[in-house]
């Protein structure tokens, strides 16, 4: 990239910002997909063992 | 939910008054105020589970009951081990990685960093609700930390304080987890791919996916006993159609790997110390990651070692017997690459070493005893005497306290800005060492001469053993007060640490003064 208008602050700060959005966004996603990982392995292994023996 | 891009209001750390004083440290989400937190609440917990190790001790002391009677003495062991387990040990590394994993990789705080303030502030409050069973009617539980049922379903009203207590550590461990692996995955400085990342991160990397996978099974399995117990159900009742040796399996899947949550935090400390005073890279960097990458997959199919005694088939014996060994070729890769690290190495002997060179051989002592606990055969004659006891502690004490007390002395400089008292150090480490295996060896001894471990009293023949070893533990407590006083006089005041500590130590902790600043890396270093 070059010319004066993308080195101008305001567009740094733009950049930059972008790219803590998207991160945020991917940490969000990580965050939720361990989280959903967690709960489905706490909810599913108390499922199948209701479900798999006589009770 | 809040992550990196959030600025973190804490400029309160300079405000004055008890109220915003105790405001900041409860609402703070800085990674190294947390880190603090959990080391300083680690610290305090060591005392409450020790001074439960000194009544056990006291009891057995000689033979015939002295100062407890057996229920109480079984409230004891119980609430020793879940204490030590969850409420210090596990506690002290997440400290270490909160204070360090953001500084190893250069990142400005941990990416979720008020979910770790409520990691944190869960646990106060599950420890509590555990304690506070010693004072119910009935008595705190009594079954062991492994709350076999039918046993533990005979808990009186502790029964769903237990419960609710581990499944609050639970949900704290596993939000610590995700943002363990959140942090790495995404706020490694540039130029940082992960085999270029420092051996304790790599280490609570594999931690954090391990604590991930066991302790949902954990909670599956607690919330399956609260269920048995007050809802009906009959998942580890015969008479209902359900099977308590379920229970077994269920929590040493957890179990097991939670040995191995344990000792790699350990092994990354260990990974970091020796290099430093040996005065050269880690021997075999790659291979030490793959060895803990191993040791972690192997951890998670060898859990029925553990129930050798309960009647599996001849196949099942056989492939966990084999599994289980099968770990001592990763855990041997470890050893040796210590090992050749410290090979023509310019060693000097600083307490930080010390304490790494005693996790070195002594850990690999409680490592033999468990190969022979491995065997099925020897197993059941071994099964529940103190020779059992005696193994878990040589994993559990010279492994992973020594290698915290390591990391403790080793990043001590970095945290308060002061050098600690070497000569205090030293005698901490030496009195440590040496009542440490006072206390635990003849314990193997006992084992192997059938003392049976959970029981108040035993049979004369085994009193003098006994005695050693409470003599001991008593020891062995009483020397942790010069811990104390070590870090009291090191926050006090003391040399000034330089940024670098040590002699060239590596990583990216020594880039930054001492005491870090509150904030570090708002600006991410490159790495070259």
């Amino acid at each position: 990239m070059s010319g004066p208008s993308l080195r101008s602050p305001e567009t740094d700060a733009r950049r930059v910002g972008r790219r803590d959005a998207a991160l945020a966004a991917k940490i969000r996603g990580n965050t939720w997909l361990l989280a959903g990982f967690a709960v489905a392995f706490y909810l599913g292994y108390i499922a199948w063992n209701f479900f798999r023996g006589p009770l | 939910m809040s992550t990196v891009v959030d600025t973190h209001h804490d400029d309160q750390h300079a405000s004055r008054g008890l109220v915003p004083w105790l405001m900041r440290w409860i609402t703070t989400t800085n990674h190294k105020d947390i880190g603090t937190l959990y080391l300083l609440f680690a610290l305090v917990m060591f005392f409450v589970g020790g001074s439960m190790a000194m009544v056990i001790r006291a009891e057995l002391f000689e033979p015939g009951l002295q100062f407890v009677n057996p229920v109480r003495f079984n409230q004891m062991t119980t609430v020793h081990a879940l204490i030590m387990v969850f409420g210090m040990i596990m506690p002290a590394f997440v400290g270490f990685a909160n204070w360090l994993v953001p500084l190893m990789i250069g990142a400005p705080d941990m990416a979720l960093p008020r979910l770790n303030n409520w990691s944190f502030w869960l646990l106060p409050f599950a420890t509590g609700l555990l304690l506070l069973t010693l004072f119910l009617p009935g008595g705190a539980p009594a079954g062991g930390w492994t709350m076999y049922p039918p046993l533990v379903l005979q808990t009186g009203d502790a029964f769903p304080f237990l419960i609710f207590a581990v499944h609050l550590l639970g949900i704290s461990s596993i939000m610590g987890a995700i943002n363990i692996i959140v942090t790495i995955m995404n706020l490694r400085a540039p130029g940082m791919p992960l085999l270029k990342m420092p051996m304790f991160v790599w280490t609570w990397l594999i931690t954090a996916y391990l604590l991930l996978l066991a302790m949902p099974v954990l909670a599956g399995g607690v919330t399956m006993l609260l269920t048995d117990r007050f809802f009906g159900t009959s998942f580890f009742s015969a008479a209902g159609g359900g099977d308590p040796v379920l229970f077994q399996h269920i929590f040493w899947f957890f179990g097991h790997p939670e040995v191995y949550i344990i000792i790699l935090p350990a092994f990354g400390i260990v990974s970091e110390v020796i290099p430093t005073f040996a005065r050269k890279p880690l021997f075999g960097y790659a291979a030490m990651v793959y060895a803990t990458a191993s040791i972690a997959f192997l951890s998670l199919v060898v859990w029925a070692h553990h129930m050798f005694t309960t009647g599996m088939p001849l196949a099942g014996q056989l492939f966990f017997m084999l599994t289980t060994m099968i770990i001592a070729v990763p855990t041997g890769v470890k050893i040796f690459n210590w090992t050749a690290t410290l090979w023509k190495g310019s060693l000097t002997f600083e307490t930080p070493m010390l304490y790494a060179l005693a996790f070195l051989f002594l850990f690999t002592l409680g490592g033999f005893s468990g190969l022979m606990l491995a065997l099925v055969a020897a197993d059941i004659q071994y099964h529940d005497t103190y020779f059992v006891v005696a193994h878990f502690h040589y994993v559990l004490v010279p492994g992973a306290v020594f290698g915290a007390f390591a990391g403790a002395y080793y990043w001590m400089p970095k945290w308060t800005g002061h050098m600690y008292d070497e000569k205090l150090g030293k005698l901490h480490f030496w009195l440590t060492a040496i009542f440490t295996n006072v206390t635990f060896f003849p314990q193997h001894f006992l084992g192997l001469a059938g003392m049976p471990r959970r029981i108040p009293d035993y049979a004369p023949q085994f009193a003098d053993f006994n005695m050693i070893s409470s003599l001991g533990a008593f020891g062995l407590g009483l020397s942790q007060l010069i811990f104390v006083w070590v870090v009291i006089k090191c926050i006090r005041g003391g040399p000034k640490a330089m940024a670098m500590v040590w002699d060239h130590p590596s990583g990216l902790e020594w880039t930054v003064p001492s005491p870090a600043p509150h904030h570090t890396f708002s600006e991410p270093p490159e790495i070259k």
